[in-house]
């Protein structure tokens, strides 16, 4: 049986700093795969090879059984992403938006303003359809680039910080969409700071800190008998017990 | 605390610069730039104190004053301008509005356009070599001069940043065609008054002496003329105008330190596509529709859509004050390179969004002919329009064949080197939703540089057409036009068709590395 996203040798080095080094990670059809780590362990840049945004230096990303960047065409049309720390063509509002993103997937124009329609009430956006992006709340562009992702009804979703300054009732509605995806055989990636959210909502989490993976495969397998973050907290460490410097505290 | 800004600035430059070895040949290219200009200004200076005062004063009011507009309008019209000690990113510290003016003054004088300005404006002191009881009074001048220059740069900055900040996107596209008219009347009158007959100049630059913008520069001219009346009365009004342009920078740049953050969010229902509505539908037909919905809603695209009125009215003016008609008639071709050479790093426009072209698997050839098209909407029926206004106004229909082969020869080459060249350059812009008028460190450098390969290489490609047609013009020959005009549809089209396939092919091999430069960018 193929992964859903298979990664093999990941490796990226900016300067003298080696982003992700020969990162491997096997994420099984239908499963909600959570990557949790530290800021700056490389997840972002991981997640950019694997959905072609970003030219790994070594390795390989394969959706599907399609390797990535040796045939791009084919694999972006099933993986769905959201990338983190990208702009959108926020002049367009929400509603051009999504029907800007399907028809560059090249779907016909009365498919997408169909679609367009049902994501937007999905996301609970029909209010704000006809607004500009730019004048959104943060929590609203995550929601309508989220919307964006979907619209060309991907097998693979690599989400980057999906939950990020979304409220929690948008928050906890975008986890049953990704749920009920996954349910009807979609595979999910998140990244996540949340360990709360991710022990709750995955079934797979790989932990990854200084640019490698520390430990990969169930949640159950990964936390044992800890809670997840404590698990977390044990693997990457960091943890200071102290409460700051004396001037902090005296007003 | 005027110091530590300044750092802040020139470490902000550095590093900016130690980055892009790229931008600091372009830096590098732009300084270099203004030693001609010093050169031939100073030449100016020298040639000009041999004739009497009179001619002098007239002289130095009329350059002055442009000098003083030009330092007025730019910031209004062209991308890029220096703004790192940007009121906006500074709100957070308690910094004073006067130590951020000054600082601000500080950064305009050590940067090159600032020195130069500056350099010339004392040395034209040297005019008055005459009278040299004048002298002193005439530096004071160039100093006054100078400041009022720069001061009122920053003042237009922050005025029509603050404008711009809290509306809505349509009310920021209306703002900027409210300032290019408000720019555009004074050329018309300009053009009305040179049109007038001889004597215009004469006119011209006496009512600019008696305005804030003249005042300053007729002062020494005064003296030298033995009319110390009327030298005071000039040094009032300048010194009033600096007191003037200070104070509304200050009330300006205090609102804008005050406050962050955008308007309220209105809510609006689905069903307003736009462009989307109508195009083909396909991955081209979405760019296109995109593109062209981006010309008329994004400021930093909608203010290049002010060449369309303002070269020829320019253009017109220079051929009146010169007398070549040539200049006049040239209108077309001049804003048909242009349109589509402001946009010649097109994709830094969209910065990181150009993530969802890479994401979608659009093919390179399919986003270079949907901005082109969208281009070819405005540009052809702007470069017609543009052509026969001038043409009309000129009465030179006999050469319309030659203006229209060049206009569409140029157009079309431009478009093909554009395609290639805003596959490859990627250069700091304004964020989109951040105050157009805000650059990135050395952005004008970078932008001035790119734009000198990219209409070198359009000019060369395109001078079949344009040889053929000056030709015609020259030799009053019809034929020669309209073999002119074969040569600039044929080869441009050739231009353009391979640009598209090396543009495309460019975007297809080095998207992903397009998107890690536009990141780098966006900081």
């Amino acid at each position: 049986m193929t992964a859903g996203l298979e990664l093999r040798g990941l490796t990226k080095r900016f300067g003298a700093k080696l982003a992700v080094d020969a990162l491997s990670l096997e994420v099984p059809v239908g499963s909600f795969y959570g990557i949790v780590g530290p800021n700056g362990a490389g997840k972002t840049t991981t997640l950019s090879m694997a959905t072609g945004l970003l030219r790994p230096d070594a390795g390989t990303a394969v959706v599907d059984g399609v390797d990535v960047w040796a045939r791009p065409l084919e694999a972006k049309r099933m993986i769905g992403t959201l990338a983190d720390g990208v702009d959108l063509f926020d002049r367009l509002t929400g509603e051009q938006l999504i029907l800007y993103t399907g028809m560059l997937f090249g779907m016909p124009r009365p498919v997408v303003i169909d679609r367009a329609g049902d994501l937007l009430a999905l996301f609970d956006l029909e209010g704000a359809a006809g607004t500009v992006v730019a004048d959104y709340s943060a929590g609203m562009t995550k929601k309508i680039a989220l919307a964006c992702a979907l619209i060309h009804s991907p097998r693979v979703l690599v989400l980057d910080e999906p939950f990020e300054s979304v409220d929690p009732v948008s928050a906890a509605n975008i986890r049953d969409i990704l749920a009920g995806f996954v349910r009807a055989g979609g595979t999910v990636v998140v990244s996540s700071h949340s360990m709360d959210l991710v022990q709750r909502m995955c079934d797979h989490v790989a932990i990854v800190a200084a640019a490698r993976v520390l430990v990969a495969g169930t949640v159950e397998e990964v936390r044992g008998e800890q809670t997840l973050e404590d698990r977390f907290l044990d693997l990457v460490g960091g943890r200071r017990h102290e409460e700051g410097p004396e001037w902090l505290r005296s007003f | 605390m005027v110091a530590v800004l300044l750092r802040l600035r020139f470490r902000v430059l550095a590093t900016t610069l130690a980055r892009s070895p790229l931008q600091l040949v372009a830096v590098i290219l732009g300084a270099i730039q203004a030693v001609p200009i010093l050169l031939a200004c100073g030449a100016g200076v020298i040639a000009l104190s041999g004739f009497p005062p009179d001619i002098v004063r007239t002289t130095m009011i009329t350059a002055g004053s442009l000098v003083v507009v030009g330092w007025l309008v730019i910031p209004i019209i062209v991308s890029g301008v220096e703004l790192t000690l940007d009121p906006h990113k500074l709100a957070y510290f308690p910094l004073r509005p006067r130590t951020l003016m000054l600082a601000q003054l500080l950064v305009g004088l050590t940067w090159v356009p600032g020195g130069v300005t500056l350099l010339l404006a004392l040395f034209s002191a040297f005019a008055y070599r005459g009278s040299p009881d004048v002298i002193p009074v005439a530096i004071t001048a160039g100093a006054v001069g100078t400041l009022l220059a720069v001061a009122g740069s920053r003042m237009a900055a922050t005025v029509t940043g603050n404008l711009l900040s809290d509306r809505g996107v349509h009310v920021r596209v209306a703002v900027i065609a409210a300032l290019a008219v408000v720019v555009l009347g004074p050329v018309v009158v300009a053009i009305a008054v040179g049109l007038g007959g001889q004597g215009g100049l004469d006119a011209a630059a006496q009512v600019m002496s008696w305005s804030p913008v003249g005042a300053v520069w007729a002062v020494p001219g005064d003296l030298a003329l033995g009319r110390p009346g009327e030298a005071l009365a000039s040094a009032g009004i300048a010194v009033a105008g600096v007191v003037a342009v200070l104070a509304v920078w200050r009330i300006a740049l205090g609102a804008s330190l005050g406050h962050r953050g955008t308007g309220a969010l209105r809510a609006s229902q689905a069903g307003r596509l736009g462009a989307f509505r109508i195009g083909p539908s396909s991955p081209a037909g979405a760019v296109a529709a995109r593109s062209l919905h981006y010309w008329f809603h994004d400021p930093r695209y909608a203010r290049q859509l002010v060449i369309v009125p303002m070269m020829p009215a320019l253009m017109l003016l220079w051929a009146a004050v010169t007398g070549v008609e040539g200049i006049g008639i040239a209108a077309g071709p001049a804003v048909a390179g242009l349109l589509p050479l402001a946009v010649f790093a097109g994709i830094s426009f969209d910065g990181t969004a150009f993530a969802a072209h890479l994401t979608a698997g659009v093919r390179g050839r399919d986003d270079r002919v949907g901005r082109l098209a969208a281009m070819l909407v405005i540009a052809v029926p702007a470069t017609l329009a543009v052509q026969l206004a001038v043409t009309a106004v000129l009465n030179r229909w006999e050469d319309l064949p030659a203006l229209v082969g060049m206009s569409i020869g140029v157009l079309l080459t431009a478009l093909g080197v554009v395609a290639v060249s805003s596959a490859l350059l990627v250069i700091p812009v304004p964020r989109p939703g951040r105050n157009p008028f805000s650059g990135a460190a050395g952005a004008g450098m970078t932008s001035i540089g790119g734009s000198y390969a990219v209409t070198g290489a359009t000019l060369v490609l395109a001078s079949p057409a344009l040889v053929l047609g000056i030709l015609s013009v020259v030799l009053r020959s019809a034929a020669v036009g309209w073999v002119a005009l074969g040569a600039g549809g044929v080869l441009g089209l050739a231009v353009l068709l391979i640009g598209i396939r090396i543009g495309g092919a460019l975007l297809d091999r080095r998207g992903p590395e397009l998107l890690t430069r536009l990141r780098a960018l966006r900081g």
